[in-house]
């Protein structure tokens, strides 16, 4: 009897162990292609050359100003990624980038949402980034 | 008072099931530490392959025409994930590849994207 509670005692908080560890994972996971929707998002937005951008600052996170649009591969939904141009000094490109997963079976069911404010020079290499809050 | 020789019938029954049950317990709680164990092996080592192959897609001097498999990602070395391939494919935008892990039957069960530099 004793053997049996003290094996309770000790699956329970094993098996709590392993639920976080797994939640972890799953986590690491999502914010991952959170990361890597941001930046394919914002080479895939310099290729398009559009008009002098009037906007000076980034929008808060989670704000309607993001247009977010999504990505899918092999028919699954992997998340959403916007990117916007900002005004910048000459010779640099300053964008507001973010990534999101929306907790589909690709991104493990965990949603991560990323925002970077990143400064490029003319070349389109990476000086500054900064996570926005 | 008189004093007692030994257990009853029944003290003996309701032990014999509260221990069982108990035990039936423990088993269950065990068995899923060991499921949840082996899922969480398994999405690790998902990661450190879509990981591996987004660090060798960066160093890719040219985009993959259409579909082929991912430079740096051998199947023998992650066997926890089974019968799979890993195919890197270009996706819409200036240097954007996808990053895709198929299971046998061909269907996505891991991706995520990659930009070459």
């Amino acid at each position: 009897m004793i053997v049996v509670l003290a094996l309770l005692f000790v699956a329970g908080p094993l098996a709590l162990m392993g639920q976080q560890q797994l939640r972890a994972l799953q986590l690491a996971t999502a914010a991952r292609q959170a990361d890597d929707l941001a930046w394919a998002g914002l080479a895939r937005a310099r290729r398009g050359g559009a008009a002098r951008p009037l906007r000076l600052r980034c929008p808060p996170p989670g704000d309607a100003a993001w247009r977010f649009r999504s990505v899918r591969i092999g028919g699954r939904l992997l998340g959403e990624y916007a990117a916007l141009p900002l005004r910048a000094a000459r010779g640099r490109a300053v964008w507001c980038v973010a990534g999101r997963t929306l907790g589909g079976p690709l991104n493990e069911g965990q949603r991560v949402e990323v925002y970077y404010r990143v400064t490029l020079d003319r070349h389109g290499r990476l000086l500054r980034r900064e996570a926005l809050r | 008072m008189r004093r007692r020789a030994g257990f009853t019938l029944v003290e003996v029954t309701v032990a014999l099931v509260l221990l069982s049950l108990a035990a039936a317990a423990v088993i269950a709680a065990l068995l899923g530490v060991q499921r949840t164990a082996f899922e969480a092996r398994r999405l690790g080592v998902q990661l450190a392959a879509l990981e591996n192959a987004s660090e060798h897609v960066q160093a890719l001097r040219t985009l993959p025409s259409g579909e082929s498999s991912c430079p740096g990602v051998r199947r023998e070395d992650y066997p926890e994930l089974g019968g799979f391939r890993c195919v890197v494919r270009r996706a819409p935008g200036e240097r954007v590849v996808e990053i895709a892990l198929l299971d046998e039957e061909g269907d996505v069960f891991a991706a995520t994207l990659g930009v070459l530099r």
